[in-house]
């Protein structure tokens, strides 16, 4: 195998409430090649969130090591992490998170804005992404507008507009119907067809088949790793 | 800046959606602002007044301490002789000039007018090194010419530029007008500059009636001069008798015409300082609110790569649409409550103070500093973000870190409106002290005139007693007048005036007293009582001038246990003491133990000053006289300035006007404070209580009462109300000590004052924690439960 574009070694998570000590993640072992699409299941409290947070510099591992893109990754201050995330990762979250106030351009434009690209630039790749996935008509509205397949959708925009090496999206259809939810997984695979890093979470047994590898999360360890015999075609 | 006008944009909308947050920082703003500027440009008239003066901190006031009468200021006037030993010993000021007051009436080719004016040496001129606006400035020896002040050229002159070179009558003598002095060359309420000419008595004798001032030679400092003065002082009092009781005390010019406005606009000043800090801990709450109520879109903006600063240009946007609005309405607000500092201002610096493009930039720079301050701090006390949050579909909510943030916030905003409320309530109680201390005298039903008589000789002194008792026969003759009386110095309307030691032989200690001139019938119509013997008779006024009154306090404090009546005392024409009445107050109201006085009959008497107060007792129909009253005295004297024909008990409001305007102001300031931290705590509360619903539905689940929930919510919400009452009332009693010197017969530590401002600001606070307190019981346990 080559080098793989994230790696993690021996990762482990620790909360600490008053007395308590929560062990979300114990001796995590994970490595996602580049262009593959992998998906993080399990049961809820099994630790698929707390996994995806450490993946997208969210959260830091209480131990272990973390490479991304040949570059430790763990023990970074706040501002470096915050650079990273602007340029290698992209993130698609299960309630959207669009900004209400902002328009949809807006909101693709927002991480090319904190990159500190020029107007005109950032205009370009914004309405390039948004025709990608199909939202360029509804460039203008405000997220209230929209309805919530096409919020993801928007959502999926904003991950790609910084080009990022890898998008992690955490149950990306969970707040979506069922057409909707296959509409967006079609659109992740579509993304991976063209080349895309992705890492999803979901408990949806119908999508982790859109993945190439499945990785079972159970107590906070990895405790099967399975490729897909065949992916699910759209 | 591209980040920032998207951030703008974003607050726009969404500050349009709900304004409440704008409506409420506006206000904040305004205040902070308004209570900024206002203060500001009141205190660069005052502390930087732009006189036209050469270098007017280079002028110093050379006051005299007299160790005979140590219970006297060290401003005290000198002789000339005095003055002519300072000028011919001392190097430290060149040069050095002298000058007296004087209430001449103007006349001439104009309508007599009484005037303020003053005899200045001719050193004057040079040591003010001013340019005159019009002519020239009198030189040398020069006689018979005056100088008027900007206003009064344009006031009595109309601005008239050809009036310089015409004569004019200043106390009745000719006069030719050589000069105008340029607007900002103002000599406290100085309109007139006649050349300083000494009698043959003023000359020689002992009369203490010059002030002295001088500019401090190139390269001295202050200290070099009170130095140089120093030794002066050791040299004349060990070499000239006449010196030994004598100390020169020098001090800066401008503090002893403006040190007392200082003061006043000090405690302004602190008062703007705890408003505005109030503002900035208001606008810190709702930024803080609103970024809890944006902590989840921060946190959106964080996964999405934003660095700390990116996370504070949103919370800085939201501001800054206030900001705008809050500027404007702040200026508003420092241009109403202009009229009221005005009172805070001499007549004679007012012109100063005018709005300028500094004040402007004092209030845009206010606006930034509050937008900027409000917003940086919420930002640096933000807990690190939890993007974490952001997976799984979990809303974040205030931490236990962020609860304490708030909570500090409303201790901090009760600890500074409880310590301005305090502050006020003192101001407030000195203010009524004020206006409730016993001056001596009666007003109501009473009128007062007071006359600038046209300057006579003393040889025509009979004649104008004559005039007088002719006019208060004819006023005493309206109908409804129960009596009427002049005097030279109304107390405390015209307070001061001339004052002296008594002299008493077998008396070592000083017997310091007022000297006043009064007619018959003077006492009734004041309503000084009568405590011993007899009041003055028209005779004594007329024909018998040997007779004098005292106060109760010359009886008591001078001659105790012993009758007065029959007693001579030791001055003029020794005369014999044919009465006592009862105190009143010679000075102003605060200048406690004014007391002492001694009557002279007939006016003008002692003070051999032109001026009358004539005070007229007219029962019920006191308002319905003025006319006639008017009428009258314009009869009886033509040539006469009437300066004031009006109730006794409006001149004597004026006294404490200023320390009215000053309850006002503080007034203003502290409901508005009030009504700031009333919000304040009302917005903390609610969105404590909104952030504690299903802690609520849980409990109301449990089958806890409505009422249950509100004592908690209450109990919880006053102890922290609690503890800002107790920071508050230290800092109460700290400002209380900090203006000791505002307060009249009221102790920073009066109970009264702080357990009123600590009531009200616990009503207020009550109210606030209420609302939310009763939303709170009124939780639906069903849909909180369900919807966490």
């Amino acid at each position: 195998m080559t080098q793989p574009l994230i790696h993690l070694e021996g990762i482990k998570k620790v909360f600490t409430t008053d007395e308590v000590e929560t062990h979300a993640l114990a001796d995590v072992h994970l490595d996602i090649a580049k262009g593959e699409f992998v998906s993080i299941a399990g049961p809820s409290g099994c630790g698929k969130s707390t996994l995806l947070s450490i993946l997208g510099l969210l959260d830091t591992p209480t131990a272990g090591t973390y490479v991304l893109n040949d570059k430790p990754a763990s023990g970074l201050k706040l501002s470096q992490r915050a650079r990273i995330r602007n340029r290698e990762i992209g993130f698609i979250f299960q309630s959207f998170n669009l900004i209400g106030d902002l328009t949809v351009i807006e909101n693709v434009e927002l991480p090319l804005l904190y990159r500190g690209m020029a107007a005109g630039e950032r205009h370009e790749r914004a309405v390039a992404v948004l025709e990608e996935v199909g939202m360029s008509h509804r460039a203008k509205h405000l997220p209230s507008q929209l309805s919530g397949g096409q919020q993801q959708r928007v959502a999926v925009a904003r991950a790609l507009a910084g080009r990022p090496s890898i998008l992690l999206a955490d149950e990306p259809t969970g707040n979506l119907d069922s057409t909707n939810g296959e509409a967006v997984m079609g659109l992740l695979r579509e993304l991976h067809g063209r080349g895309s890093t992705i890492c999803m979470v979901t408990h949806d047994q119908r999508f982790t088949s859109f993945a190439q590898r499945t990785v079972h999360l159970f107590d906070g360890r990895i405790v099967r790793e399975e490729e897909a015999r065949e992916q699910h075609v759209a | 800046m591209n980040t920032l006008a998207l951030d703008l944009r974003q607050s726009f909308r969404s500050l349009w959606k709900s304004p409440g947050f704008l409506v409420a920082a506006v206000l904040s703003l305004a205040l902070g602002i308004g209570a900024n500027t206002a203060t500001f440009s009141a205190l660069r008239a005052a502390l930087d007044p732009h006189l036209a003066w050469k270098n007017p901190q280079e002028l110093m006031f050379v006051g005299r301490k007299d160790a005979k009468y140590p219970m006297l200021p060290d401003t005290l006037n000198v002789s000339a002789a005095t003055f002519r030993l300072w000028q011919e010993h001392q190097t430290a000021l060149s040069p050095l000039a002298a000058f007296a007051g004087i209430a001449p009436t103007i006349g001439g080719p104009i309508e007599p007018r009484s005037t303020i004016g003053m005899r200045v040496s001719p050193e004057f001129w040079p040591m003010l090194g001013v340019q005159p606006l019009l002519g020239r400035l009198p030189q040398g020896d020069e006689e018979d010419v005056m100088v008027v002040a900007h206003g009064l050229w344009v006031s009595a002159l109309g601005a008239d530029p050809a009036a310089v070179g015409k004569s004019f009558t200043v106390g009745g003598r000719p006069r030719t007008l050589v000069g105008v002095l340029p607007a900002a060359a103002v000599w406290q309420r100085t309109e007139v500059f006649v050349p300083l000419e000494l009698t043959e008595e003023e000359r020689v004798g002992g009369f203490n009636f010059l002030a002295v001032a001088g500019r401090m030679r190139p390269g001295l400092t202050e200290a070099d001069v009170m130095t140089a003065f120093r030794t002066l002082n050791a040299q004349l009092q060990a070499s000239e008798p006449s010196q030994r009781a004598t100390t020169a005390v020098p001090r800066s010019l401008l503090d002893r015409f403006y040190g007392r406005l200082r003061d006043r606009q000090t405690l302004l000043a602190w008062v703007s300082l705890f408003v505005t800090a109030l503002a900035c801990v208001n606008l810190c709450t709702l930024v803080l609110g609103r970024s809890a109520s944006r902590l989840h879109e921060l946190g959106i903006r964080q996964a999405v790569g934003a660095s700390r600063a990116q996370l504070f240009t949103p919370l800085f946007s939201d501001l800054l649409m206030a900001a705008v609005p809050g500027l404007l309405l702040g200026w508003a607000f420092s241009m109403a409550t202009r009229r009221l500092l005005d009172a805070f201002v001499p007549p004679d610096l007012q012109a100063f103070h005018v709005s300028s493009p500094v004040d402007f930039a004092v209030a845009m720079g206010a606006a930034l500093l509050l937008a900027l301050v409000g917003a940086a701090i919420p930002a640096i006390l933000l807990p690190r973000i939890q993007t974490s949050t952001l997976l799984g579909g979990v809303r974040s909510s205030a931490g236990p870190g962020r609860q304490w943030i708030q909570k500090g916030l409303v201790v901090l905003q009760v600890g500074l409106a409880v310590t301005l409320l305090g502050s006020f309530a003192l101001v407030y109680r000195s203010l009524q002290r004020l206006k409730a201390a016993p001056i001596g005298i009666s007003a109501e039903n009473r009128l007062l005139a007071t006359l600038s008589l046209p300057a006579r000789g003393p040889e025509e002194e009979a004649r104008r007693r004559v005039e007088v008792a002719q006019a208060l026969e004819r006023i005493r003759a309206l109908p409804g007048v129960e009596a009427a009386g002049g005097t030279d110095l109304l107390p405390v309307v015209s307070g001061g005036g001339f004052t002296g030691n008594l002299s008493i032989p077998g008396r070592t200690e000083p017997a310091f007293a007022y000297f006043r001139g009064a007619t018959d019938g003077y006492f009734e119509a004041a309503g000084i009582p009568l405590l011993e013997g007899r009041t003055f008779r028209a005779a004594d006024v007329i024909d018998s001038p040997r007779v004098a009154i005292v106060s109760q306090s010359v009886a008591r404090d001078y001659f105790p246990g012993q009758s007065v009546l029959g007693r001579t005392l030791p001055f003029s024409e020794n005369p014999a003491i044919v009465g006592v009445v009862g105190d009143a107050q010679m000075d102003s109201i605060t200048q406690a133990g004014s007391t002492q006085t001694v009557y002279l009959p007939g006016v003008p008497s002692v003070t051999a000053s032109n001026r009358l107060d004539l005070v007229v007792n007219a029962g019920g129909t006191a308002k319905a006289l003025l006319p006639e009253l008017r009428r009258l005295l314009r009869a009886q004297w033509p040539d006469a300035s009437l300066d004031r024909v009006g109730p006794l008990p409006e001149a004597l409001e004026e006294g404490t006007a200023a320390n009215a305007t000053q309850v006002v102001l503080m007034g203003l300031l502290a409901a508005l404070a009030l009504l700031l931290t009333a919000a304040g705590i009302y917005s903390v509360l609610s969105r404590q209580v909104e952030s504690r619903r299903q802690e609520m539905g849980i409990r109301l689940a449990l089958g806890g009462q409505g009422f249950q929930i509100v004592a908690l919510v209450l109990r919880q919400a006053m102890a922290v109300v609690g503890f800002g009452l107790v920071v508050g009332l230290g800092g109460a009693i700290a400002m209380g000590h900090i203006i000791r010197s505002q307060l009249f017969q009221v102790q920073p530590l009066d109970l009264s004052s702080h357990a009123s401002a600590l009531a009200l600001l616990t009503a207020s606070a009550f109210l606030a924690c209420l609302v939310p307190a009763l939303r709170a019981s009124r939780t639906e346990p069903s849909e909180t439960l369900r919807n966490p």
